[in-house]
């Protein structure tokens, strides 16, 4: 308490407060000054703000309202205590001086206990008015409040409310950020009139509202490159003439196939703007692109830098990791993302997560771990939703009484199994 | 084995669409499942070769890239448009003569990768001995990938030093793109040019195998596309050359 003191200003002479209630009240503030005249008082009022004004209702100089009334006035924020002292017979100047906006009274003489008491009371009521009356700095704050609480929201809305399912696939993900915005995210769109189901999981370096501001640089360019129809690179052997190797027969998958440019693109692209136009400020994004044939399972992807999603089969066992392609997004201009590609068959699902998954700890300090993980998707026959949930649910286990230093976010794509 | 034939020229108006429908009856006659693919999309042509008039064209190759419909289901059997010589089948699958949807080719683009994809699939539906893509000339993207998946390029120019320039820019290209089997067929070669003479010339500032000389006919020309001429002029000497070619991807 003694350290929202900043002051106690006392106008009363010696008569009133003595030696010891002196002391009392330097035991209370850090800067005390007692004074017996009215005038002396308002000076130094004005010079310096003072948290308390004790003053006496028999002032040699003035009345205690004339007194009262500047104090107040200069006191628009209403932060400064006001107690008055007065005789037992005085009670109609202390009535005049609590309507003037003194905060309470004291009746001489007065007691240690009571004078302590007093002016705790005082400055706690006064402490306690200004938590619902916000100063400036609060209100500074509170603003800053408010814009999180924007970007929040508008961060959510980045996210797509509705996760394409086509026939034969289910889809559900997963978002936790750590703090009010986060790094990560995922996305889920269909691609080549309905032909390709795309889907997105990222980290960006960093937390807070720097990683949420290149979050939604890198997933709105992602999104939107994707849906660019022009082709890189596989002509590019062209472009480079005769001295050239030339184009062999079995580069055929550099050929562009149904979905695999805008995989491409997104990506690529993406990194080249990147890479052109943000690279003082040392951001960059670990990012896996699938790109699915519903018809078929086959999976064309590019794994720039992310910890590698995983493929289980129907009967539990982990069958694939899909390892980084290619350096993250945003760290080297003119990087080249090869595309790879995988299968998923029916009864098979494949699960994106971010390392805020992995590297959640408990409160003893421990990582979760791809054990854990493993563990727990080794699950066949649930749906996208249920193998999520299921991973959060253990996550939130595991990190009980300890607090979550990494957004966490997943996606899971799940291909039903063939019905007989 | 199925096989893809690209035919191409650099330049129009060399009697590349008139080559790919020759190529494809005589190939047909002899009984083979033939599909030709007009992804000539800007400037679609080849059906009126085939007799196909718009009415009739239910779906295009269009409709596939848009995602209105699959591949197969935009490919017509034209066989019958061919008279009764034919013992196989031609599958036509034709470019929108519409003005909004070529508009909209230019204005949105597509993914060039659904040809790929759509030539595959073609092939396994129709169970197809021979896919023929008939190109746009000069070179764009879907060019590029048509000649990129074929075993077979044909490239149809006129003995012109136009025709020259670019079609060593077409052969260059094929190199780089390693297709397995690149053939020139010289088209519309005057009368009074000596063949053997401009096979050499062809064949030496060009490094790549003439399959034929194809001489101007009047008859093609007044045929003027209302039919496919090898159909048309069985016994037309020009028929016997065009055999020939059929010779160097069917040994």
């Amino acid at each position: 308490m003694n350290e929202t003191l900043g002051g106690i200003l006392v106008v009363a002479d010696s008569g009133i407060i003595n030696a010891t209630l002196a002391q009392t009240l330097f035991s209370l503030a850090q800067r005390v000054m007692i004074v017996n005249e009215a005038k002396q008082a308002l000076a130094l009022a004005e010079a310096g703000p003072f948290n308390l004004v004790l003053f006496s209702a028999r002032l040699p100089d003035m009345t205690a309202q004339e007194f009262l009334r500047p104090i107040k006035n200069a006191d628009s924020a209403n932060t400064v205590a006001t107690l008055v002292i007065g005789d037992p017979d005085q009670d109609v100047e202390l009535e005049q001086c609590l309507q003037a906006g003194a905060d309470d009274f004291l009746i001489t003489p007065i007691s240690e206990g009571l004078l302590k008491a007093r002016v705790q009371f005082v400055l706690e009521h006064n402490r306690l008015r200004h938590q619902h009356e916000p100063s400036l700095e609060n209100a500074e704050l509170l603003k800053i409040e408010h814009d999180i609480q924007v970007a929040r929201r508008i961060q959510a809305g980045f996210l797509p409310t509705e996760l394409p399912k086509p026939g034969g696939w289910d889809v559900a993900a997963c978002f936790q950020p750590a703090r009010e915005v986060a790094g990560d995210f995922y996305d889920a769109f269909m691609l080549s009139q309905n032909r390709r189901l795309g889907f997105v999981i990222a980290d960006v370096v960093d937390k807070g509202v720097p990683a949420a501001l290149f979050m939604a640089l890198v997933r709105s360019l992602t999104r939107a490159f994707a849906q660019q129809n022009y082709s890189i690179n596989w002509t590019d052997i062209l472009e480079a003439g005769t001295s050239a190797q030339p184009f062999t027969r079995r580069q055929t998958r550099a050929i562009p196939s149904t979905g695999t440019m805008a995989l491409k693109n997104a990506v690529q692209l993406t990194n080249n703007y990147i890479t052109e136009n943000h690279m003082q400020d040392n951001m960059f994004a670990t990012l896996f692109f699938g790109m699915l044939d519903p018809a078929t399972g086959q999976l064309a992807y590019i794994n720039a830098g992310h910890n590698p999603p995983v493929i289980f089969d129907g009967n539990g066992n982990l069958k694939l990791e899909l390892k980084p392609t290619s350096m993250a997004v945003g760290m080297m201009p003119d990087t080249n993302y090869s595309i790879e590609f995988a299968q998923i068959d029916p009864g098979d699902f494949i699960f994106c997560y971010t390392d805020g998954v992995t590297e959640a700890r408990n409160a003893g300090g421990d990582f979760f771990m791809e054990d854990r993980l493993f563990e727990l998707l080794a699950r066949p026959g649930t749906t996208a939703r249920g193998l999520v949930d299921h991973v959060y649910a253990a996550l939130q286990d595991f990190m009980t009484g300890a607090v979550q230093f990494d957004d966490i976010t997943m996606i899971a794509v799940v291909r039903q199994p063939e019905r007989f | 084995m199925p096989k893809v034939i690209s035919v191409h020229s650099f330049r129009g108006g060399t009697g590349k669409s008139n080559t790919t429908a020759n190529i494809a009856a005589l190939l047909a006659e002899q009984g083979m499942r033939v599909g030709v693919v007009d992804t000539d999309i800007l400037s679609p042509g080849i059906h009126v070769l085939f007799g196909l008039v718009e009415e009739k064209m239910v779906h295009s190759l269009n409709d596939y890239l848009w995602g209105s419909c699959n591949v197969e289901d935009a490919a017509l059997d034209i066989t019958a448009n061919l008279g009764d010589a034919i013992k196989g089948k031609i599958y036509l699958i034709p470019s929108s003569m519409k003005t909004g949807d070529i508009a909209r080719i230019l204005r949105e683009g597509y993914d060039v990768g659904l040809l790929n994809d759509g030539y595959e699939r073609l092939i396994k539906q129709l169970n197809l001995d021979f896919l023929l893509i008939d190109t746009h000339p000069g070179l764009n993207e879907e060019t590029l990938l048509s000649i990129a998946i074929s075993d077979v390029l044909i490239i149809v120019m006129r003995p012109d030093a136009q025709d020259f320039q670019g079609t060593a820019v077409t052969v260059e290209v094929a190199r780089q793109l390693s297709v397995p089997l690149m053939l020139l067929v010289v088209n519309k070669t005057p009368q009074i040019f000596d063949s053997q003479m401009v096979k050499k010339r062809v064949e030496n500032s060009l490094r790549c195998e003439v399959a034929a000389i194809l001489p101007h006919s009047d008859e093609m020309m007044a045929l003027a596309s209302e039919g496919v001429f090898v159909m048309k002029y069985p016994d037309h000497p020009m028929v016997r050359m065009l055999k020939k070619v059929l010779d160097y991807f069917q040994k």
